[in-house]
């Protein structure tokens, strides 16, 4: 019951996800503001769709064979994985800030900030991917 | 650290999904625990030994012992 309405959950938090994502690129579309960032954005939602999709259809098949979606052993992968994400990133952060700095000082125009945000949040969240994805693989040291 | 997991699974004719599912865990969970690789809490090593009918330290073996 517990694993059925975590998965109902789930679909629930995809699902708004891509209303409030697909209305945000319906509504860039008719003011036509930037046309370049809407279809990045477009095509980012149909890639979140996909990925949600693939994963929703694993996910509904493992709850009719009763394996439970997570167990001690996956919580502490992704427990691992997000820690080590958290600290890799502060140190690519404090790194990119000095990156940032010597451009400020030498005049050279960078990226504004709101991108560089998406940038550390983007890296951040494949970092943890990748790192889910290693230890799932070859096991969490004890 | 060692199991006799398979061992015992192997006397029981049981699989690891079959494991998996009477102590509500996934299947990579049993694998990793059988090959070494994840040291599994005070819990659940309790509850694999209980499926077994064996104890915890029968079950499993530290490199140390």
């Amino acid at each position: 019951m517990e694993e059925e309405a975590r998965f109902w959950r789930f679909v629930g938090i995809v699902v708004t996800i891509l209303v409030v994502g697909a209305l945000f690129v319906i509504v860039s579309l008719n003011a036509s503001v930037d046309n370049w960032a809407t279809l990045m954005s477009a095509a980012i939602l149909v890639s979140m769709a996909v990925i949600a999709l693939v994963v929703a259809r694993k996910k509904r098949k493992e709850l009719r064979n009763g394996i439970p979606s997570e167990d001690e052993r996956s919580r502490s992968i992704r427990m691992r994985a997000g820690y080590l994400a958290f600290y890799i990133n502060l140190y690519f952060i404090l790194g990119m800030s000095f990156v940032h700095g010597i451009l400020e000082d030498n005049q050279v125009s960078s990226l504004p900030t709101s991108e560089w945000l998406m940038i550390y949040v983007a890296a951040m969240g494949s970092i943890f991917l990748v790192l889910n994805a290693y230890f799932s693989r070859k096991g969490v040291p004890g | 650290m060692k199991t006799r997991i398979k061992e015992l699974r192997a006397r029981y004719d049981m699989t690891q999904d079959d494991l998996a599912k009477k102590i509500g865990v996934r299947r990579e969970t049993i694998l990793f625990i059988e090959n070494g690789k994840y040291i599994p809490s005070l819990k659940l090593a309790h509850d694999i030994a209980k499926v077994l009918k064996t104890t915890m330290d029968e079950l499993f073996m530290f490199e140390k012992d």
